[in-house]
């Protein structure tokens, strides 16, 4: 499981998630994903495009982020998730409490409209 | 101190022609993906059943080893793949508390992200992504049988969340 991130225009914080994120995946990728996106006010967009695997586990570590980031006043996206791993998200209904966005712009709009709200 | 399963032997169903068995640590799951792969050569399985069959053991497996064992004994965990013409069965075997968590409480609905639990989705992702689910305690083991249609239009899981 690798992790890196980028700061798109606006602000936005482009976190880059790429594996497995089953256990092991989580135990890699933990710590380093939340002190990048639960611990400050940003606006992140999680490019989800290179996960192949999503447990609950895994969730666990995007909805614990999610929460932590919203009490700051900041927001999650997750962008162009797989069709297996979208339907583990839908599956959990984890799809309706982060935004999912396929199209990068969207993704982007979606954080700047409550940068500004 | 060892504690392996006994597989009741009136539960021998025929036709499981591939089983693994693991110690309860999470060092084994690394064994459990390598057996997956084998079987999804051996097998020809389609990627769809695949990502449903790694889902369900990454659900399961963990559960069992974090929260089955009141004691600190190693115990045998026995998973079972039978592969029919239309669908595989999935069968994991353990000598730990008894548990069915075919009844166990149902996610809450999520309303919104603050209001929304972190964990509990494991067995409703088990529930939602089998086509049939299946829970006997024999003999003091928990054995739990999930069904999956071998079929790539299933889509219970997608019908499951639009519910």
């Amino acid at each position: 499981m690798q992790i890196d991130s980028e700061t798109l225009d606006h602000g936005i914080l482009k976190v880059n998630l790429s594996g497995r994120l089953d256990i092991l995946g989580v135990q890699a990728i933990d710590m380093k994903f939340t002190a990048l996106t639960a611990t400050q006010k940003a606006h992140v967009l999680v490019d989800m495009s290179e996960v192949s695997f999503l447990a609950s586990l895994g969730m666990r570590t995007l909805l614990s982020s999610a929460k932590a980031l919203s009490n700051r006043g900041g927001h999650m996206v997750l962008y162009k998730p797989q069709p297996n791993v979208l339907d583990v998200l839908e599956a959990s209904g984890v799809s309706s409490l982060i935004p999912v966005c396929n199209d990068i712009e969207e993704a982007k709009s979606v954080l700047v409209s409550h940068q500004q709200g | 101190m060892y504690s392996s399963i006994i597989v009741p032997t009136n539960h021998r169903a025929s036709g499981f022609s591939e089983s693994l068995t693991i110690a309860n640590q999470f060092g084994e799951l690394a064994r459990v993906a390598s057996w997956l792969e084998q079987m999804t050569q051996l097998y020809q399985l389609a990627e769809g059943t695949v990502f449903k069959l790694d889902l369900v053991l990454n659900e399961a497996l963990p559960n069992i080893i974090s929260y089955a064992y009141p004691d600190q004994l190693n115990h045998d965990i026995m998973i079972r793949l039978e592969n029919r013409d239309n669908d595989v069965v999935l069968e994991i075997i353990d000598d730990g508390m008894a548990f069915n968590p075919f009844t166990a409480t149902p996610l809450p609905e999520q309303l919104n992200l603050e209001s929304s639990s972190i964990n509990g989705r494991g067995i409703h992702l088990i529930k939602s992504f089998t086509d049939a689910q299946d829970y006997q305690r024999i003999n003091n083991t928990n054995i739990m049988r999930v069904t999956i249609h071998k079929s790539p239009e299933s889509s219970k899981h997608l019908e499951a969340s639009l519910a």
